[in-house]
């Protein structure tokens, strides 16, 4: 059977979140998953600050086949970037639109920090709070994925 | 027996921002015949643009050994771990359970050359670790210089398999030999040499299976630099 592919996003600006979504894709790694790691971009793009530089260098911006190629989904915004903030509002549109067009369903869905109460009406088909541990977390939606791919 | 693996044999993938020969089948070159060679799984050649990198991936079960020829590449990964690595040393990630990572050419400058080889561990799911030593370049001129192994003076991994590197001049040689069973894999990184009196150019890698040993030898104007594997 074809190993899950977990999509882990995140928004940062101190690499404080970085670590818990790194967390979460050893996590998922751990579970013998896949792991994608996307960053959502910056509102500020004037910022010289270099763990922002850094970062993004390093990462790209959740795209459309990330979102339906991937079987669950992990989504970890950081301190004053919560779900309904700027630099999220183009990612959610999205998946609002995939939501509608009904590519969601099948996908699990899970988060750490401020973004689940907009997951809520995405349509997820379970969307988790497991564990406030991200490796554990991301462990649990790597198992979840796997189970309800083989079912 | 000798099989070699010419240089332009190998596959090859150009980016733009990173280009790579693979001695085996990597991503997106696919080809049955070069699937690895005992447990050695990947050699890849990869040059990579100022400032370009592989951004954070993950790795499971593969012990990934990094030795650079050229430049300095700039290491993070989810164990906490930022090392900037460079010529005359050696970087070793055993992946176990899993690790997620990133490499970075460090310099907005000059490019990075650099030699990734992945090793099938013995064992699945050890623990994740990482190792980097630095040696001195004469322990590699006209010497076997041990850059990982189960044991030693190097970076350890969890396989019964040595990786070995030298640097010889014209008509330089150095003899290893293998026990009864064991085969080798020699690669050629840079410059000329000979194995057991076959010439290699750049790139250029031979697979020994049933020989007892293998000697290496500088050759050209220049000599070359080598990797040697002894594998189970």
């Amino acid at each position: 059977m074809s190993q899950p592919i977990v999509l882990v996003t995140f928004s940062c600006l101190t690499g404080e979140t970085e670590k818990l979504a790194l967390s979460a894709a050893v996590g998922a790694v751990q579970a013998r998953a896949l792991i994608r790691l996307r960053r959502i971009p910056d509102v500020d793009l004037a910022s010289t600050n270099a763990e922002v530089v850094r970062m993004r260098r390093e990462y790209i911006p959740p795209a459309e086949a990330d979102v339906v190629g991937a079987d669950a989904l992990i989504f970890a915004a950081g301190n004053g970037t919560d779900a309904l903030s700027t630099p999220w509002q183009e990612f959610l549109n999205l998946l609002l639109r995939l939501s509608k067009e009904d590519k969601l369903g099948r996908k699990v869905g899970a988060s750490i920090g401020g973004v689940p109460a907009a997951l809520g009406g995405l349509g997820f088909l379970t969307v988790t709070q497991l564990s406030s541990d991200p490796l554990a977390l991301g462990r649990s939606v790597a198992e979840m994925a796997r189970s309800l791919k083989s079912s | 027996m000798i099989t070699l693996l010419k240089s332009a044999e190998r596959g090859h993938s150009n980016r733009g921002w990173l280009d790579s020969y693979f001695s085996f089948s990597f991503a997106d070159y696919h080809d049955p015949k070069h699937m690895g060679f005992r447990a050695l799984r990947v050699i890849n050649d990869d040059r990579i643009q100022p400032g370009q990198g592989f951004g954070p991936h993950a790795h499971r079960d593969m012990e990934i050994i990094t030795y650079v020829l050229d430049g300095h590449l700039l290491h993070r990964d989810s164990m906490g771990e930022r090392h900037i690595l460079g010529p005359n040393e050696v970087q070793t990630m055993s992946a176990g359970t899993g690790i997620v990572h990133s490499e970075f050419n460090a310099s907005d400058t000059e490019e990075v050359h650099s030699i990734q080889i992945w090793i099938l561990p013995s064992r699945e799911d050890v623990t994740p670790s990482y190792q980097q030593i630095a040696f001195s370049p004469h322990e590699k001129q006209g010497q076997l210089r041990l850059l990982a192994g189960p044991q030693g003076d190097a970076t350890i991994i969890h396989q019964d398999a040595r990786l070995y590197v030298t640097e010889l001049a014209p008509k330089q040689a150095v003899r290893h030999n293998l026990a009864a069973g064991r085969g080798a894999w020699v690669q050629v990184v840079r410059g000329t040499a000979s194995v057991n009196e076959l010439n290699l150019s750049e790139g250029d890698a031979a697979a020994l299976t049933e020989e007892s040993e293998v000697t290496l030898a500088g050759t050209g104007e220049q000599g070359g630099e080598i990797l040697l594997f002894d594998l189970r």
